[in-house]
C-alpha cells in the first residue's frame, strides 16, 4: 500500500501554544471527539500552578465529523434503503440476475426520488442562502451516486449474454445528458415549424453523438425541405445503415463487411460533395461515418470526458465488449484530454470522473477507494459493495488473494451500521446492517443497544424487546440494572425494585431488597409497601427478597391487628434460616408486643423457639460483636450500628422476659385446654 | 470536515483529563487548579457545567467514571497521594415544587499511597464494584466496595508491588476467554532499558492479582496505555503511548499441559516521530487517537483486513479563529488502499462542477 495524503485540520486554541501545541484527544461515543491543550506531567514534574494559569481561557474542542442524513429528505433516503438492503439479504446471495438488477434499480429509484425531492427543497430555498447551498450540495453528492451506480448496473448486474455494452452505455449517457432528447420531443410536438427553431440542428446534432439515428430521421423528416435532393440523400444513407443487433443473428464479421460497405458508400457519396449544400446535414453524416475531425470539433464543446464516448463506440465499435472497454475508455481520454489541451484548457479530471474511468477499467478496487469519499457518510459504498457481494460480482483481490471481499463487505457494514447506532434518531436502521456483518457485528450491536441513553420507560422496554428478540440477556440484564440504579438515585424505590427484579440479577436484588430492610430496620417505615405486596412468585430470584416479601406480609396482618397469622408468620421467618443478619434485632423486638399480649398470641413451642434463636442467633452475634469491639475500638460495628451496645442489652433482657411470661400465660392456657 | 463547537470550561489552569461517561451525555473534567467539574449535555448538544467542586490539595491526574449500573459515581487521582470516590446524589428538596439539586459527595479517600497517584480506573462492571490506582512508587492497588449500595467502604482486594515507578493502568473490558482478567500498568521511569509495560491477572491458586508478563518490545518510558473495548474480537488490543505509539494484540493461548499464556504482538507506529502521550479508542475499537509531542492529535483506522494507518490529523492551530482545513487536496492514489477518509469532506471540491441535467 502506497502512502496516502492524510488529511490535516487546525483547531484554534492560543493556550496550547505555550506548551508546544499539544493537544489531546478524546473520544466521546461515536466518532465524536473532544480536544484540548496538554501539558505532559509526571511524577517528578513540580507541582505548582503554571505560568499560564488564569491568563488564557481553558477550553475543550468538540468535534462531529459531517453527518448528512439528519436532513428529513435523506432520512427517508436511508429509510426506504434500508427495507432495500433487508430485502436484499433476505435473497440469501441466492437470487437471480433478476432479482439482483431490480433491487438495483429500487435503490437506483430510490435515490432518484430523492433528487427530486433535493430539487424541489433547493428550489424553495432562498437562493445563495446557507440552505440552499447545502441542498445543491447533497444534489450533487447523490447525483454523482446515481450516475455511478447507473454505469456499476450496466456493467456488472445487468450484463447482456454476449457481453455487449454499447446499447447501455447509450442509454446511459441520454438518462445523464438528456437535453438532446428534451430537444427533439419539443421538436416533435412542433411538427413542421420545428426548423424555425434555434434548436433544430442542436438537437439533431445531439441525438447523433448519442446513437439515436431513428429519432434523428425522424426530425429530418419533419422539415420543409425534406423532399430536396439533400435531404432525401441523408435519409437515404441514415436508412441503409447497418445497426449492429446481438438478437439480430448476424455474425460480428457480417456486420462488419455490411458496415465496410456502407462506409465506402457513403466516404464517396460525401467526397462527391453530394451534401455540400446543407452542411449541418454533412455534419451529421460526418458524425455517422466517425470523421475524426467532426468529432473531435464536438469534443471541444464537451464538459464531460465521457460524454461521447458510447455514441462513439456505436459508429466505430458497436461490438465492444466489457473487457475491451477499458482500453476504450483510456484511448477516447487520451484524445479528449489532447483536444483540451490544445483548446488552451487544463483537462481537469474531477472526482466523478475518475471514478467513471475506473468503473469502465474494471479497477474494483479503485472505484471502492474512490466512492469512500463521496461525503456521503458511507452510504453508497457500503450499499453498492453490499449488492456486488450478494450477487457473486464484487472481485476484489487483496493481499492473501482470498477472502477478502466478505472481509470488506463487513468491515463497510459494521462502520455504517455503528456509525448509524451511535446517532439519537437512527439507531433502529443501524441495527440491520450489524445483523448481517458477522459476529463482531452481533457484538458491536450488543454494545450499542446498552449505549442509547434511555429517557423514559417505554423507551427502556423498547430496547429491551429488542434485546429479548436479539437474545442478547447480559445488554437486557445490563439495561434493567442501570434502569434500577437509575430510580433508586431518584428515589423512587418501587421502580428501583421493579427494575431490579427485571434484571434477573440475584445479587442486585439482594442489594436492593437489602436497602430497604436496612431502611426499615432503622426508620421503621416501609418504602414501596405496594410494589412488595405484588411481587408475588418473582419473589424467589432472591432469598433476601423472600424474606422481604415475606416480612412485609407479617407487617401487614400486624398493622390489621390480625396477631395469630402474624405471630405464625414471625416464628416461620425466625425458624427460616434466611434471615439476614442485621435484621436480627429488629426481628427479634417485633415479637415483644406479641408475646407481651394479654391473650397469648405464641404457642409454647414456638415460644421456645423464640428463646432458641434469641440465645442462639442474636447472644452470638452480640457476643461476636463485642469482643471485635473490645480490639478494634475505633471501628464501627455494622450489625449495631443503629443500637447502642447498652441499649441492646436491654432489648435482650426484656425479650428474655417477654419469652418467660408467654411461656407461662400459653403453658397454663394449654394444659388448661387439654384438660 | 467537522462541525467544531469550543467550549470555555473555566478552569484555572490546564485539564489533565477529559472523561466522558458511558453515554457520552456526561462529561468530567480535572485540572492542576485541584477542581473537577462535571458536564451535561442537553438536548440541544449543548453543554453546560453542573458540578464543580475542589477536589484535592494537588494537581488532578486524572478521572474516571463507573459503569452506570453502579449509579454516578466518580473516582480521582492526584498528585496529594490520594484518590476518592465522589457520587452524585439527591441534595435537600429547595422549596415545595422545585426539583432537589444534585450534588456530589465525597464517599471514600483512599490514602494508602504515599507517593502521587497517578493513575485510577474502575474495572469492568462484571467483576463488580472494583476500583484500580496506580501510583509513582510502583504500587498498584485493587480497592472493592463490596456492598454497592454503600460507597462509603472499600477495602484493599490486591496490592501488587512493582520496581518501576507507575504512570498509567488500564483494565481489559473483554469478557473473552479465562485470559480477561488482565490489568495493564505502564511505568514512566527513564533510567533502565527494560520492559516498561506490565501484564496482570488473577491467579485462582495464589488468590490474588500477580504479574503474568511484560511486553519487552517496550523498553522506553511509557505515559499512558489503554485496552481496546472488545465487541467480538477473539484477541485484546492495547495501545500504549511511549517514544512511539504501539498497537500490542494480546491473545491468550494455552499448551498442551493446559497452562495458559499470552502470545503478544507489538507493532510500533513511528508517524509521531516523538513521544507518544495519550491514547484513546473509540467504542468499536476501530478509531484510535493518539496525542503526540508534535503538536499534532493523530487519528488511526483499522482497515478490513486489521490493518491500522493513520487517517487524519489535527493540529492546534494558535494564531488564527479558523478551523478550516490547511491542507485538504485529495489525492487519489493508485494504491489498492481502502482507508476510509472518514473525515475528509466529500472529495467533489466544487459540488457545482458535477454535472446536473
Amino acid at each position: 500500500m502506497e502512502d496516502e495524503q492524510i488529511a490535516v485540520f487546525g483547531i484554534a486554541d492560543p493556550l496550547s501554544t505555550r506548551y508546544g501545541n499539544t493537544l489531546a484527544g478524546q473520544f466521546v461515543c461515536g466518532s465524536k471527539i473532544a480536544l484540548h491543550a496538554f501539558r505532559p506531567i509526571t511524577a517528578s514534574t513540580r507541582d505548582k500552578p503554571t505560568d499560564y494559569a488564569g491568563k488564557d481561557p481553558v477550553k475543550i474542542h468538540l468535534l462531529q465529523p459531517e453527518f448528512i442524513f439528519d436532513d428529513p429528505i435523506l432520512r427517508s433516503l436511508i429509510a426506504e434503503a434500508n427495507s432495500t438492503f433487508v430485502a436484499l439479504q433476505s435473497l440469501k446471495r441466492k437470487g437471480s440476475k433478476a432479482d439482483y438488477t431490480k433491487i438495483s434499480r429500487t435503490y437506483r429509484s430510490i435515490i432518484r426520488a430523492c433528487l427530486e425531492k433535493l430539487q424541489d427543497a433547493a428550489g424553495l430555498a432562498e437562493e445563495a442562502s446557507k440552505e440552499h447551498d447545502m441542498y445543491q450540495q447533497y444534489i450533487s453528492i447523490f447525483y454523482s451516486i446515481e450516475c455511478v451506480w447507473h454505469l456499476s448496473e450496466i456493467l456488472f448486474l445487468d450484463q447482456t449474454p454476449s457481453n455487449v455494452i454499447v446499447p447501455q452505455l447509450l442509454e446511459w449517457v441520454r438518462f445523464h445528458f438528456p437535453a438532446a432528447e428534451r430537444m427533439a420531443t419539443d421538436l416533435l410536438l412542433m411538427g413542421r415549424d420545428a426548423s424555425d427553431s434555434e434548436e433544430y440542428w442542436p438537437a439533431l446534432k445531439g441525438l447523433v453523438l448519442q446513437g439515436q439515428v431513428d429519432v434523428a430521421r425522424a426530425i429530418l423528416q419533419s422539415h420543409p425541405q425534406a423532399e430536396s435532393a439533400a435531404f432525401k440523400m441523408t435519409e437515404q444513407i441514415l436508412k441503409a445503415m447497418p445497426t449492429f443487433n446481438v438478437y439480430g443473428g448476424f455474425s460480428i464479421q457480417k456486420f462488419r463487411s455490411q458496415w465496410q460497405y456502407w462506409l465506402t458508400d457513403t466516404e464517396r457519396k460525401l467526397t462527391a460533395n453530394i451534401l455540400a449544400v446543407e452542411p449541418n446535414l454533412e455534419e451529421l453524416v460526418q458524425l455517422i461515418i466517425g470523421d475524426t475531425q467532426t468529432w473531435n470539433a464536438h469534443i471541444d464543446n464537451s464538459d464531460y470526458w465521457y460524454e461521447y464516448l458510447p455514441g462513439y463506440l456505436f459508429y466505430t465499435n458497436p461490438a465492444c465488449k466489457h473487457f475491451e472497454l477499458g482500453t476504450a475508455a483510456n484511448s477516447w481520454l487520451d484524445r479528449w484530454a489532447r483536444m483540451k489541451t490544445q483548446q488552451g484548457k487544463e483537462p481537469q479530471l474531477k472526482h466523478l470522473d475518475k471514478v467513471i474511468l475506473s468503473l469502465m477499467e474494471n479497477d474494483m478496487h479503485q472505484v471502492i477507494h474512490a466512492i469512500q469519499l463521496m461525503a456521503d457518510n458511507q452510504w453508497f459504498v457500503t450499499h453498492l459493495t453490499d449488492l456486488l457481494y450478494n450477487c457473486g460480482q464484487l472481485q476484489v483481490v487483496g493481499e492473501h488473494q482470498m477472502n477478502d471481499c466478505i472481509k470488506l463487505r463487513d468491515s463497510l457494514l459494521y462502520e455504517f451500521g455503528s456509525n448509524l447506532m451511535t446517532r439519537n434518531s437512527l439507531w433502529q436502521l443501524g441495527m440491520d446492517y450489524l445483523q448481517f456483518c458477522s459476529e463482531e457485528g452481533l457484538a458491536a450491536l450488543e454494545l450499542c443497544l446498552t449505549k442509547i441513553p434511555i429517557k423514559t420507560e417505554k423507551q427502556a422496554m423498547k430496547i429491551l424487546e429488542i434485546c429479548r428478540k436479539m437474545n442478547f440477556p447480559n445488554a437486557e440484564q445490563e439495561i434493567c440494572k442501570v434502569q434500577a440504579k437509575q430510580s433508586l438515585d431518584d428515589e423512587r424505590y418501587g421502580n428501583a425494585l421493579e427494575w431490579a427484579i427485571r434484571s434477573k440479577d440475584t445479587l442486585y436484588v439482594t442489594s436492593i431488597a437489602d436497602f430497604l430492610l436496612k431502611h426499615y430496620a432503622k426508620t421503621g417505615d416501609m418504602l414501596c409497601p405496594d410494589i412488595i405486596a405484588n411481587i408475588g412468585a418473582k419473589m424467589f430470584i432472591s432469598p433476601r427478597l423472600v424474606f422481604l416479601v415475606k416480612y412485609f406480609d407479617f407487617y401487614q396482618f400486624y398493622r390489621k391487628r390480625d396477631f395469630l397469622p402474624a405471630a405464625e408468620l414471625l416464628v416461620n421467618l425466625l425458624d427460616s434460616k434466611i434471615t439476614p443478619e442485621y435484621f436480627w434485632p429488629s426481628l427479634l423486638i417485633d415479637t415483644i408486643p406479641l408475646l407481651e399480649s394479654k391473650d397469648p398470641k405464641i404457642l409454647s413451642k414456638e415460644t421456645t423457639a423464640i428463646l432458641h434463636h434469641l440465645e442462639s442467633e442474636l447472644v452470638p452475634l452480640i457476643e461476636k460483636k463485642k469482643k471485635r469491639l473490645e480490639k478494634f475500638p475505633d471501628e464501627p460495628v455494622n450489625i449495631l450500628k443503629d443500637y447502642r451496645i447498652e441499649n441492646i442489652e436491654e432489648i435482650i433482657n426484656l425479650l428474655r422476659l417477654a419469652c418467660a411470661r408467654n411461656l407461662s400465660r400459653a403453658l397454663i392456657i394449654e394444659n388448661t385446654l387439654m384438660a | 470536515m467537522f462541525e467544531v463547537e469550543s467550549i470555555i470550561v473555566d478552569h484555572k489552569d490546564v485539564i489533565h483529563d477529559v472523561v466522558f461517561d458511558y453515554y457520552g451525555r456526561r462529561m468530567a473534567t480535572c485540572s492542576s487548579d485541584q477542581t473537577v467539574k462535571i458536564w451535561d449535555e442537553n438536548e440541544q448538544g449543548e453543554w453546560a457545567v453542573t458540578s464543580s467542586w475542589k477536589a484535592h490539595s494537588g494537581s488532578i491526574w486524572r478521572v474516571s467514571w463507573a459503569h452506570p449500573e453502579f449509579g454516578q459515581v466518580l473516582a480521582t487521582c492526584s498528585f496529594d497521594r490520594t484518590a476518592s470516590v465522589w457520587e452524585e446524589v439527591l441534595g435537600e428538596k429547595v422549596g415545595g415544587t422545585m426539583t432537589p439539586a444534585r450534588r456530589w459527595v465525597k464517599r471514600t479517600i483512599l490514602v494508602d499511597s504515599r507517593t502521587s497517584v497517578t493513575d485510577v480506573e474502575f474495572a469492568p462492571k462484571y467483576l463488580g464494584l472494583l476500583l484500580a490506582t496506580a501510583s509513582a512508587d510502583g504500587v498498584i492497588r485493587i480497592y472493592e466496595a463490596p456492598d454497592i449500595m454503600n460507597l462509603s467502604q472499600w477495602s484493599v482486594q490486591h496490592e501488587i508491588t512493582n520496581k518501576l515507578p507507575l504512570s498509567c493502568l488500564s483494565w481489559n473490558t473483554s469478557m473473552y476467554m479465562l485470559s480477561s482478567q488482565l490489568l495493564a500498568a505502564g511505568s514512566d521511569e527513564t533510567a533502565t532499558a527494560t520492559g516498561k509495560v506490565f501484564i496482570f491477572a488473577y491467579s485462582e491458586n495464589a488468590r490474588k492479582c500477580v504479574k503474568v508478563d511484560t511486553i519487552n518490545d517496550i523498553t522506553d518510558p511509557v505515559t499512558d496505555l489503554a485496552f481496546a473495548p472488545n465487541a467480538g474480537r477473539s484477541f485484546h488490543m492495547l495501545a500504549v503511548a511511549s517514544k512511539d505509539l504501539y498497537i500490542v494484540n494480546i491473545r491468550g493461548t494455552s499448551d498442551a499441559t493446559g497452562t495458559s499464556k499470552l502470545d503478544i504482538q507489538t507493532v510500533k507506529h513511528t508517524d509521531h516521530n516523538c513521544p507518544v502521550w495519550r491514547v484513546c479508542w473509540n467504542m468499536f475499537a476501530t478509531m484510535l487517537i493518539s496525542t503526540g509531542d508534535d503538536g499534532c492529535v493523530r487519528i488511526w483506522r483499522m482497515n478490513y483486513s486489521k490493518k491500522w494507518k493513520c487517517a487524519a490529523e489535527l493540529k492546534a492551530d494558535g494564531s488564527g479563529p479558523s478551523y478550516e482545513p490547511t491542507l485538504n487536496s485529495p489525492s487519489l492514489p493508485s494504491s489498492a488502499a481502502t482507508t476510509a477518509k472518514y473525515y475528509k469532506k466529500g472529495i467533489i471540491s466544487n459540488p457545482n462542477q458535477v454535472p446536473w441535467h
